[in-house]
């Protein structure tokens, strides 16, 4: 199956630019999720994923059709900037569903109203479904942020942007036995740590 | 197999990696213990978790701003020179009349200041070692401790003089032997009446050779030398 984006990168190499926003638009979803998963910080990641696009722009002339895959590539930049990221705050990253389920545990009515209005139509008749679920992304996402940087990489390639193996291997530059025994190694801790909320539902 | 092989296989288990061999073995593992049977359970359950986790939605601005930034980076990857001269585009005849003024004025500027400058009317000479002042102040002292006409002035040798009558033929000032060693203890000077009446007949100077002047042209002269009036008439 030919990779579409890495066509797509061909045809920026000979001047096609509308090829790129067909990349952007392609890409921009996964990007952004993978950033913010990684961080746990989901204002950061728009600004991240868009400088992951400036730099794949600014490499298109060095970029080789054949050698990786398209998705390979444009995981190693985003990775790279995300460990830069990290480095520069000095600290893991807050976790930006904190807020959010601080007010909506609170238990006043006045919060699951405020819920029924704004959420869709399709589950503004659940409150306690959307409670739930938000409660449920926060036990998950706080674990997550909870694991050190190494575990927590490539456990987001695998289990959140599906890259199969050998590609996590690519990306991060690891062996593919390395890559797999930490995505295991990443999957029980999160166990671990998703223990209590787990036991209690 | 032990606990601790079965939770390294947990993955590749439930991904279906384990060949048939690998896969009797850990499922026999798991039948006889209970803890690593409970331990998968929760395994797989908080992987589902993490699976269920919502997408996030990029804001709608999303395309709108990455263009602006690389519209910038594009703007940035033109060399300074083509940014600076971009908005002049077709006006190229003006943008070289500029520089043509610019050039002539340089040019001009140049020319005038090279122009009123005459190196040759006044030349400095100076040294590193002495300045005017300096040199002055060496000079004054040099005056104090000359002895002026008469000499042998008694005041200033009171413990060593020996007195001589005014009349005598000899004007003699005594010298201390210890500080002339080598020398005797009056220096006399014969002068002829003839040739300078108005001094005495004999000029007599004590000299002490720890207070003799150093000669002046030993140090360094800072003086400037007209050449319009060179006292050589030339030559230079």
């Amino acid at each position: 199956m030919p990779d579409l984006d890495d066509e797509l990168m061909k045809q920026c190499q000979q001047g096609d630019m509308e090829a790129f926003d067909l990349i952007v638009r392609r890409n921009q979803i996964p990007l952004v999720n993978f950033i913010a998963r990684f961080l746990s910080d989901p204002d950061a990641a728009e600004d991240l994923a868009q400088e992951t696009f400036v730099r794949m722009f600014k490499a298109i002339k060095r970029y080789r059709s054949g050698t990786a895959k398209f998705s390979t590539w444009m995981y190693h930049i985003a990775s790279n900037l995300c460990r830069n990221e990290l480095r520069n705050r000095g600290r893991r990253g807050r976790f930006f569903v904190d807020n959010v389920i601080t007010e909506s545990s609170s238990g006043s009515e006045s919060t699951e109203e405020d819920l029924i209005a704004t959420a869709p139509a399709h589950v503004s008749l659940q409150p306690g479904n959307q409670l739930e679920q938000k409660e449920r992304e926060h036990a998950v996402q706080s674990a997550i942020s909870e694991l050190p940087d190494r575990y927590r990489l490539p456990l987001v390639l695998r289990d959140l942007q599906e890259l199969s193996y050998e590609e996590i291997s690519n990306t991060l530059t690891l062996q593919l036995g390395t890559t797999k025994s930490r995505i295991n190694r990443a999957r029980l801790m999160l166990k671990d740590k998703l223990r209590s909320f787990v036991e209690s539902t | 197999m032990n606990c601790l092989k079965a939770e390294e296989q947990f993955s590749a288990y439930i991904e279906d990696e384990l060949d048939y061999r690998a896969v009797r073995t850990f499922e026999a593992h798991l039948n006889a213990c209970e803890s690593c049977r409970r331990e998968f359970t929760l395994f797989h359950e908080s992987l589902d978790l993490l699976h269920q986790l919502p997408q996030i939605e990029p804001s709608t601005d999303f395309d709108t701003a990455l263009k602006a930034r690389l519209v910038d980076t594009q703007v940035e990857s033109i060399p300074l020179w083509g940014r600076v001269l971009q908005p002049l585009h077709g006006q190229i005849h003006l943008v070289l009349s500029g520089v043509a003024v610019m050039l002539m004025m340089v040019a001009g500027f140049y020319f005038f200041q090279k122009a009123s400058i005459n190196p040759e009317s006044v030349e400095i000479v100076a040294t590193p070692r002495a300045s005017r002042e300096a040199l002055l102040v060496e000079e004054r002292r040099i005056e104090e401790q000359r002895p002026q006409f008469p000499l042998a002035v008694p005041s200033q040798e009171p413990q060593s003089l020996v007195s001589f009558p005014e009349s005598s033929v000899f004007d003699l000032q005594p010298v201390r032997r210890n500080q002339q060693p080598q020398l005797s203890a009056f220096n006399l000077q014969p002068v002829r009446r003839s040739q300078q009446p108005q001094f005495q007949v004999f000029d007599l100077q004590p000299v002490r050779r720890s207070q003799q002047p150093q000669r002046l042209e030993q140090n360094y002269i800072l003086q400037t030398i007209n050449y319009t009036e060179a006292p050589t008439g030339g030559g230079l």
